[in-house]
């Protein structure tokens, strides 16, 4: 019979990712009630998210403080 | 001249961060023969496997190094460098399989890393943040980056407030702002969790440790179910002691990761959990960050 696993226990290896191409990414969650939870947000997501919402003063903030930042819209 | 009330040993003029770092390096790679960096004071020797409770070797890996703009609106654009592995165990963690995995990722020189965060600086980050997983047990490889790092550049340090004396001894002075999580508001909870034990001792003693030594955001994620167990004691707490911190009440929980072992964590927080929380935010007077 196999022992109950550890909690603190690792979990299977991770594949490598590829540098410069795995490390971008946005992870994004579509709420039923249509309310849109992000993590690891990029300039390049906030952007995308903002045309789809631009009411949305929490993603205007980040947009705009990326792009004064960077010269770029 | 007279130099009386300067202590003999003191230098008058403090040594560059980048020194700093390059001269603690020797002490943070000992400590990992013994290793006491986290609370869980496991002791075991990093060097020779991955037994201790993060199951982290002695070389940090790296699972994402990217400019982000998810963070407080003051530290961004950032260039987020995310280690693998972590010495707590949440359940709805985000970024669970990098984080409960050591091994995820890859291992990347220091030089090399420093070099991406020079690049982002030079296209517009404004900082440069130390996460995880938990950047803690990693300190010594955290302490190569910042000896390779423009000495004026601003470090945020984002931490789940579970070190030791020893590990803030070695961060000292190096990190400009410290962003820190304040999870559960009493220990059953940070033990059914994120298997943690003496929770709350750990974390207060680090944010207060924090607070006397530099800029400290505490940040607490909502949990659904949880107002009242952990937000409204957390946030008195933050109240009695620390007053003036800045406070970061996040409310974008979602049920990543193991979330479904536990009922509660059925889907994000209400609107009407919501609405209380920051009630209990203003009833405390927090210095809460818009």
């Amino acid at each position: 019979m196999q022992s109950q696993p550890d909690p603190l226990s690792a979990g299977k290896p991770h594949p490598d990712p590829v540098p410069g191409q795995a490390y971008q990414h946005t992870e994004i969650l579509i709420l039923p009630e249509g309310k849109v939870l992000v993590h690891n947000l990029t300039p390049v997501m906030a952007a995308i998210l903002e045309r789809l919402n631009p009411s949305a003063e929490e993603i205007h903030d980040r947009v705009a403080t990326a792009g004064d930042r960077r010269g770029t819209a | 001249m007279t130099l009386g009330a300067v202590a003999p040993n003191r230098p008058l003029v403090a040594p560059a961060r980048s020194v700093l770092a390059r001269e603690r390096l020797p002490a943070a790679w000992a400590a990992l023969t013994e290793c006491r960096l986290c609370a869980h004071e496991c002791g075991v020797n990093r060097f020779h496997g991955t037994a201790g409770l993060c199951h982290a070797g002695a070389r940090a890996r790296v699972f994402s190094a990217q400019i982000e703009v998810s963070d407080e609106v003051e530290l961004i654009p950032t260039f987020a460098l995310a280690f693998s592995g972590c010495d707590l165990r949440c359940d709805f963690c985000i970024t669970g399989r990098e984080s409960w995995n050591a091994r995820a990722g890859e291992a990347v020189p220091a030089a090399r890393i420093a070099e991406f965060a020079r690049t982002a600086l030079a296209r517009g980050a404004r900082t440069i943040m130390f996460l995880g997983g938990e950047p803690t047990i990693h300190l010594p490889t955290a302490l190569e980056i910042v000896a390779e790092l423009p000495d004026d550049a601003t470090l945020i340090w984002k931490t789940n407030a579970h070190g030791t004396a020893a590990a803030r001894l070695l961060l000292e002075d190096l990190f400009d702002i410290w962003v820190a999580d304040y999870k559960f508001g009493n220990d059953a909870c940070a033990i059914r969790l994120a298997a943690v034990h003496d929770y709350q001792r750990v974390v207060r003693e680090n944010l207060c440790w924090v607070a006397g030594h530099t800029r400290l955001i505490v940040r607490h994620l909502l949990m659904p179910g949880h107002v009242d167990c952990c937000w409204a004691p957390v946030a008195t707490w933050l109240a009695n002691e620390l007053p003036a911190v800045r406070v970061n009440l996040r409310g974008g929980f979602w049920p990543a990761w193991q979330s479904k072992r536990h009922p509660e964590f059925g889907g994000s927080v209400s609107t009407e959990e919501a609405d209380r929380a920051r009630t209990i935010a203003e009833q405390c007077n927090l210095n809460l960050i818009p």
